[in-house]
């Protein structure tokens, strides 16, 4: 009996620290799943994100466009309940694959004052682009082509130096048409300095070999031409437009390379061609896929 | 593919769309058709590919090309090459760069908006008009869009009519087949109307 007393006794005071203990074990139990769902937030929106980037490289821009919103909803929702640099990064990312540029700059300076260093920099990235866009809108070329200038030397943000390297050499070939032949040389092979520059930073990027393709096209180099249209195509483009652009690029390149090469080499090349075309299923070499006539 | 069935969903199309437009839009078909080819596609939101016609060529794509590569676009297309041989011959490079800028997206990228706003004129090959109206009327089309009353019903609306017509059964076609079917309806209900 006394044992038993006893031991009630040395199990009274034990539930009373347990029942003492609930309030604090409830609040961490709260503040657990409140984390957990903060790091899933987090999480589902890096999902979300890189699901619509997927998508965007294979040209289904509506469906990309519906996960970015997703994910911006989800971050808006995020920093209301808990800022914190990663929420506002994602928010800054999924704005600007919406072309948000204001509202993007301002989550990146959000991110940067709470932790995130890239972030700083992104910010002032993305509102030199909106401001070169309104220059160019505006009439004020050169000094659109400065600030695209800047970003392509200087970026570290790879979605804005992609863009803003392609507004650069497409003002420098519109300069073409009105200069000689030295200085055509010389535009176009500053040009080529600053794709390659851009190539060696993103090799994998498929808009910049099409970039580069059309640049060497101007320079009349049509093998090399072929060849970097063929990796734009094989390493994605960022729109339809682009995507038969490109197409036609290549097709240009057999009609003149056909009528130029010396028969060996011909042979060679379009034995290549063909197998490409092959796999692109294209009906002949003159007609991509796409091509309704 | 059954003819009729496409021929009572575009007539259903056209008269739900038709009540967003001004009584003989030039926009109306451009819009039902090129909704349609997009959606097929599944490459693009109608609505930003349609908006960033205003800046046609411009955003992305380089809008600078060799002049061999537009010598070559006028000679490999047998009726460009007819209708522009005196500037082909002259070589004049000014008036082709001109016919360059507005022909290459239709006939070059085949863009459905703007091939089905100049379809008569690409039926009359009448390639000169459509360079000297292509500024003219590509910004009357896109004004009637933008002055689309309840944008956001449109634009809805749209969406939903690209979404009956891919549960049609028409995303199983490659897209000239399609384009080629719809142009033929397109013709028969214009006749119609």
């Amino acid at each position: 009996m006394s044992f038993d007393t006893n031991n009630k006794k040395t199990v009274k005071p034990g539930l009373k620290n347990v029942k003492s203990f609930i309030p604090a074990i409830l609040i961490l139990s709260i503040v657990l799943i409140l984390l957990n769902g903060c790091a899933s937030s987090l999480q589902k929106a890096k999902v979300n994100l890189a699901q619509g980037q997927r998508l965007e490289n294979s040209f289904q821009t509506e469906e990309a466009a519906a996960f970015y919103q997703k994910t911006l909803k989800e971050m808006e929702k995020e920093v209301r309940k808990n800022p914190s640099s990663q929420a506002y990064l994602l928010k800054g990312l999924a704005e600007f694959k919406l072309n948000k540029w204001s509202e993007a700059a301002s989550s990146f300076s959000l991110a940067a004052s709470l932790g995130e260093d890239k972030a700083e920099s992104w910010a002032g990235e993305v509102s030199l682009y909106g401001l070169a866009l309104s220059f160019e809108e505006l009439g004020l070329e050169q000094s659109a082509v400065r600030l695209y200038s800047i970003l392509s030397n200087k970026g570290k943000f790879s979605p804005v130096v992609r863009a803003a390297v392609g507004k650069l050499i497409d003002f420098q070939l519109n300069s073409l048409e009105e200069v000689g032949e030295k200085d055509r040389e010389k535009i176009l092979s500053n040009s080529l300095k600053i794709i390659e520059k851009a190539l060696a930073e993103e090799p994998a990027c498929g808009f910049y070999h099409y970039l580069l393709s059309q640049v060497l096209s101007h320079q009349k180099n049509y093998l090399e031409s072929f060849e970097e249209a063929v990796m734009a195509r094989e390493l994605g483009l960022p729109s339809e437009e682009i995507y038969r652009d490109n197409d036609n690029q290549i097709v240009f390149c057999y009609r003149t390379l056909s009528q130029t090469l010396p028969l060996e080499p011909l042979a060679e090349f379009k034995a290549i061609y063909q197998h490409w075309i092959n796999k692109w299923n294209w009906p002949d070499e003159e007609t991509p896929a796409w091509k309704g006539r | 593919m059954d003819e009729k069935e496409l021929i009572s969903f575009l007539k259903q199309a056209r008269s739900v769309i038709q009540d967003f437009f001004p009584v003989d839009s030039i926009a109306l078909v451009p819009v039902i058709f090129s909704s349609l080819i997009w959606s097929l596609n599944r490459r693009r939101a109608i609505k930003s590919q349609i908006l960033e016609m205003r800046i046609w060529l411009e955003p992305e794509t380089l809008k600078n090309k060799p002049v061999e590569f537009i010598l070559d676009f006028f000679e490999s297309i047998p009726d460009l090459k007819s209708a522009y041989a005196e500037e082909l011959a002259d070589h004049d490079l000014r008036a082709l760069r001109t016919a360059f800028k507005a022909l290459y997206p239709i006939l070059g990228l085949e863009n459905p908006f703007l091939e089905k706003l100049f379809s008569e004129e690409l039926k009359k090959r009448d390639y000169r008009r459509i360079v000297s109206d292509f500024h003219p009327r590509l910004t009357q089309a896109l004004a009637e869009i933008e002055a689309v009353p309840g944008k956001r019903n449109f634009w809805k609306t749209l969406k939903e009519i690209s979404e009956a017509f891919l549960s049609l059964g028409w995303s199983l076609m490659t897209e000239s087949q399609v384009r080629e079917e719809l142009k033929k309806i397109f013709d028969k209900l214009g006749t119609e109307a």
